[in-house]
């Protein structure tokens, strides 16, 4: 049974990170946003099958992420989705106690902690406007969880944002 | 036998530190500037968050040296005492031996009036005679060194025999072994130290000093400094050309020690 989640979880994760690289990108302020998808399947993942699982995965995208993108910041995405990986699978555990809203404030907190400690990093050492870098950090937030939003009404029927 | 568990620690959490873990190790690996300047503002994070500890280690060090400080203070009085009845011991003893404590020295200033260079006796006139105190064979010196003594004496003036005559000697010590010589004018400013051994080590440039052991010449007045040395096989004693310390140019004023 474990061994079929795991499989099953596999080919998802290899789908979403082919979908991720074909996602467009936008420019704000010359700093180039790409909406990160991975963030919204692990958020499923955390949803159905708990902590473990989100923790892991998130790691091992993370680290591909950093080795695509990043080398020099290698261990960035890593850490941050590490890090609300744990928090993601929380939802698991609360699915039935927490309504869709409270679920969906939790989601927007954790995408927003996910973002300012990636920048932080990213940052460090660069001269930018405090201002530009909440903005940085609302702008990713947002749009990443508008497209879960949207995955969610339209492909999960509500399972996350249900009432 | 039942296992304890520790509340909170399951494998969630396990998994958890195991991947910030490696993620900090993997980021902390890297030397982009980024990184680097990450490491230094939570290097100076832990700081600040270990200066409470760090304080009360210091406390505790402190409190350590103090109590050091406090036996090396006890071990210090104990020797100062030691050597504050050495002391007393030194001043009963030399009581005993009727030792004579050396003496400030007294002078009184005098200008030169004339001087006598073309003579046969080197000399000077002074301004000061018996009326002030001035008797025959006083010590003359300016503030650098013995430039000669008194040798005849009038109501309110002196006749001074310059240290450049050649009629002059006077017994001097050198080196850290005080060897006992005695100094001969030659020409000029330049003389001769008659008399020091050859074993006596001695360097150029160390001075000459009234020995004390004459009658007319208190101790320790600098007469002139080594400019050269020469050993000579044959010669028992060292040949010293030494260079006069006082100043015979342009002398205005000079210092009769009474």
């Amino acid at each position: 049974m474990k061994y079929k989640v795991a499989l099953k979880i596999v080919i998802m994760t290899i789908v979403v990170m082919c979908i991720q690289i074909f996602i467009p990108a936008f420019n704000f302020y010359n700093l180039v946003i790409v909406p990160d998808i991975l963030i919204i399947f692990l958020t499923y993942i955390g949803f159905y099958y708990g902590r473990f699982y989100v923790i892991i995965l998130g790691f091992i995208i993370g680290i591909s992420q950093d080795f695509i993108t990043q080398v020099e910041l290698m261990g960035a995405m890593a850490f941050t989705k590490s890090a609300i990986g744990f928090g993601l699978g929380t939802l698991a555990l609360y699915r039935n106690i927490w309504s869709g809203n409270i679920r969906m404030l939790f989601i927007f907190l954790l995408y927003n902690l996910h973002f300012l400690v990636y920048y932080f990093i990213k940052f460090s050492g660069v001269p930018i406007s405090p201002l530009i870098y909440i903005q940085v950090i609302l702008i990713h937030s947002l749009l990443s969880f508008a497209i879960l939003f949207v995955i969610d009404k339209s492909i999960f029927n509500n399972k996350i944002t249900l009432k | 036998m039942p296992r304890t568990r520790v509340p909170f620690i399951n494998k969630d959490v396990l998994a958890l530190l195991l991947t910030l873990f490696l993620s900090v190790l993997l980021l902390f690996t890297r030397t982009s500037p980024q990184i680097r300047l990450l490491k230094l503002q939570l290097s100076q994070l832990a700081n600040t968050i270990a200066y409470p500890v760090t304080w009360y280690n210091q406390v505790f060090i402190i409190r350590e040296k103090n109590k050091l400080l406090k036996e090396q203070l006890i071990q210090f009085t104990l020797m100062n005492s030691e050597l504050e009845s050495y002391l007393q011991e030194n001043i009963r003893l030399k009581e005993m031996l009727n030792f004579i404590k050396s003496q400030p020295l007294h002078f009184k200033t005098a200008n030169v009036v004339n001087h006598n260079f073309g003579l046969p006796t080197n000399s000077i006139t002074i301004d000061i005679g018996e009326k002030d105190g001035v008797v025959e064979n006083l010590t003359i010196m300016d503030e650098n060194g013995l430039l000669g003594k008194t040798i005849q004496v009038g109501d309110q003036a002196a006749l001074v025999q310059l240290i450049t005559d050649k009629n002059f000697r006077v017994s001097v010590r050198i080196g850290k072994d005080r060897a006992l010589g005695l100094f001969i004018p030659t020409h000029g400013k330049y003389g001769l130290l008659e008399g020091v051994r050859k074993s006596m080590p001695l360097t150029e440039g160390e001075i000459a000093y009234t020995s004390g052991i004459s009658e007319i010449y208190p101790p320790n007045i600098p007469v002139a400094r080594v400019v050269s040395i020469k050993r000579d096989e044959n010669n028992p004693f060292q040949h010293i050309v030494v260079e006069l310390v006082g100043s015979l140019e342009n002398l205005d004023y000079v210092f009769v020690i009474l």
